[in-house]
């Protein structure tokens, strides 16, 4: 029986729609910069003002306790990156980047993380789960932001901070399972500071000589908003270079020592910083705080995750000097017309306030783990890091295969107090991986055989593994309770590329830590906090 | 004055017998099931792994589709090209939601709860099958007797329509 032309037109409409409707959506996730802005609507480099992330100050304050109680609502925004434009965000508090939270250490930090994201992104039709790490504090497992501890929109978390650790420059950010590049990429990322009573003592500079700068890049569709591009899941690379979620600022100093707390916090993009000047950076600080020696360089290498204090003393220059902070792209970038810019320093008056302009010769010479000796390893573990059928591996183990096994399986299992060598190895030629251990600080024993590089002389919690390199870490494991290893290319970490470890409790003890999904989020309404 | 409906009027009616010039097309019609549910059979597992009401879902679909295709072969009557017709549009529903919204079921039971919350991408696989369904609809359609037959069309096309306004309106 043949069908009429009516009732064929209805049947290919219907059919149309079932192919249609679902390649046009797959396509458009996939959009690979066919949108994409010209160029020549981009801002120019250094023609817009710097700024500095606000600070957020406690909701409540509980002195009996030592404990400050922080409210953050994860929420959308907007902000005119592009002039004339409004490019649709993310923000904690609805800030890009988030508010910094400065806390003392020892005092204890409630932090209430509230996602009242909208059911679906915006272009990619996910469900923005969050899971919030604030990463370089050894928080338990429940609160350290593991990856499918999601809270979906409509619910929220009370995250709990020890702030047991030495003062360093944390961030908090995103963590969800398979969106933390697109979520850190809205904007979902911050900085947090910790002091000490060695920190407030040396002669540095402090308040506001002291600079948070949070560095980025993105791509932009015409009509201002992200442009999602993961290259076939191996990075996103954007063309415009955001200092504090401004591109390519300019900043006004005086004639004097400034230090800057640099989180590269780019979703697959790493630099290499130097001074147009040819002047060095004096870096003081790594991920873990303040190193023993300062370590002054011309330039140095700068992977996603990791944070480096750097002081540039601007009193060598006269007034009306303009000094450029450039980036000369490791391998393994996408580099664009002027991402080998990235802020502007105007040199422009003589106002200088004498007090903490001092790089002192020792900073901190009795960190714990920078006194860690290879000797004292009870022993030593390998991490390959590898593609294997598509998927960014940890020796062959991906997420995926963690969420198999219950969340059960682990790569490693040190003992509580257990000093351990990891040998982590990246054999490819065509990748690098910061690789994140949580929980742990760690120092660097060496490089393909070679000392760390003079930058990396200080307590670290990522380290840059560039193709062919092979590098080894020396790790005192204390606590209890399971923990990520994974890659900071944050589109490797979403596809797959992410292990746990556990710590077990020392010989003689039964006490296991908590499991990280002990503690689940909560639905709104919101109970007191 | 309209005449009353009788019974045996207001039941589907499939021509069950082969027409002149459409003797393929039942044999066509049961290959077309047996490839969706070869499709569906072949994916569960990796499914299951992933959350077990997946897994249940793309072997009940397999089974019910292996099953039309050997009925559709042997035993080729109205209610089976009934079901068969409408399984299949349903199938075909649900497979659009997956690539278009996703779904949203309680995290915490899922091993790997993202899979679950987003659209997946369109894959040659699961293209492969969905045209075959969408063939096997179209077959079973032209073996509905006129009046039954721009009914389902009606019906098929106003689901078109609802889906495309849907999407449009941003609610899927």
């Amino acid at each position: 029986m043949l069908l009429a032309r009516r009732d064929m037109f209805k049947l290919g409409a219907f059919g149309a729609a079932a192919v249609m409707l679902p390649l046009e959506r797959t396509l458009g996730a996939s959009s690979s910069g066919s949108n994409r802005i010209k160029s020549s609507r981009l801002p120019g480099p250094f023609t817009v003002p710097f700024a500095i992330p606000s600070i957020l100050r406690p909701y409540r304050q509980d002195e009996t306790s030592g404990t400050d109680y922080y409210r953050v609502y994860m929420q959308p925004t907007t902000a005119e990156i592009i002039p004339g434009l409004r490019t649709p965000l993310w923000g904690y508090n609805g800030e890009v980047p988030g508010p910094t939270v400065k806390v003392r250490q020892g005092r204890k930090v409630v932090m209430r993380q509230v996602n009242i994201l909208p059911a679906r992104h915006p272009v990619l039709g996910y469900t923005p789960w969050t899971s919030v790490h604030l990463h370089g504090s050894p928080s338990l497992p429940q609160y350290d932001g593991y990856a499918s501890d999601v809270t979906n929109p409509g619910q929220y978390k009370d995250y709990r901070y020890p702030n047991t650790q030495t003062a360093r420059t944390l961030w908090y950010h995103d963590h969800g399972v398979h969106h933390t590049a697109e979520n850190v990429l809205m904007g979902l990322a911050a900085q947090y500071h910790s002091t000490d009573p060695n920190e407030a003592a040396l002669p540095i500079p402090h308040g506001r000589f002291d600079v948070p700068l949070i560095v980025s890049d993105a791509m932009f569709n015409s009509d201002g908003s992200l442009l999602f591009d993961n290259h076939s899941e191996s990075g996103m690379y954007g063309d415009v270079i955001l200092v504090n979620g401004r591109p390519w600022p300019v900043m006004k100093v005086s004639r004097r020592k400034y230090r800057f707390r640099i989180l590269n916090a780019s979703i697959s993009r790493s630099y290499n910083w130097s001074l147009d000047s040819g002047e060095p950076l004096t870096v003081i600080g790594t991920d873990g705080g303040l190193m023993p020696h300062p370590q002054p360089v011309t330039s140095f290498r700068h992977g996603m995750a990791e944070r480096y204090e750097v002081v540039i003393d601007f009193a060598k220059y006269p007034v009306g000097r303009r000094v450029t902070l450039t980036n000369a792209s490791p391998p393994n970038n996408i580099g664009y017309d002027n991402t080998d810019k990235v802020m502007a320093f105007d040199v422009v008056g003589d106002d200088v306030d004498p007090a903490d302009n001092v790089v002192p010769d020792v900073l901190m010479p009795d960190n714990p783990v920078m006194l860690l000796r290879p000797q004292e390893a009870v022993r030593t573990r390998k991490f390959d890091l590898v593609r294997q059928h598509g998927k960014w591996t940890i020796n062959g183990t991906s997420w995926a295969d963690i969420a198999a096994s219950g969340f059960t399986r682990v790569e490693a299992d040190p003992r509580d107090g257990d000093v351990e060598i990891w040998t982590i190895r990246n054999d490819s030629g065509g990748w690098f991986h910061p690789t994140h251990v949580h929980l742990i600080d760690f120092r660097i024993l060496d490089r393909n055989g070679a000392p760390a590089m003079p930058h990396e002389q200080g307590p670290k919690d990522v380290v840059y593994v560039g193709e062919k390199e092979t590098v080894r870490i020396l790790a005192r494991f204390e606590g209890r309770g399971r923990y990520m290893i994974h890659c900071h290319n944050l589109v490797h970490e979403d596809h797959d590329m992410m292990t746990q470890f556990e710590v077990l409790p020392p010989v003689g003890s039964q006490v296991r830590g908590e499991s990280p999904l002990d503690e689940p989020c909560t639905a709104l309404p919101e109970a007191e906090l | 004055m309209r005449a009353a409906r009788t019974r045996s009027d207001a039941r589907v009616h499939f021509d069950e017998g082969p027409a002149p010039g459409t003797s393929a097309q039942l044999p066509f019609a049961s290959a077309l099931s047996l490839l969706a549910g070869g499709i569906h059979a072949g994916i569960a597992g990796e499914h299951l792994a992933l959350w077990w009401v997946y897994g249940v879902f793309f072997l009940v679909v397999a089974a019910a589709q292996a099953i039309c295709g050997v009925l559709l072969a042997w035993h080729a009557t109205s209610p089976v090209l009934f079901l068969g017709l409408w399984g299949n549009v349903t199938v075909i529903g649900v497979y659009v939601w997956s690539r278009v919204s996703g779904f949203v079921p309680p995290a915490a039971e899922a091993a790997e709860p993202a899979h679950l919350g987003g659209p997946e991408t369109v894959g040659l696989l699961d293209l492969t099958a969905l045209l075959a369904e969408l063939a096997l609809v179209a077959v079973l359609v032209t073996r509905l007797d006129a009046r039954w037959r721009r009914g389902t069309t009606n019906a098929l096309f106003a689901l078109a329509l609802l889906a495309v306004g849907l999407r449009l309106s941003g609610s899927l």
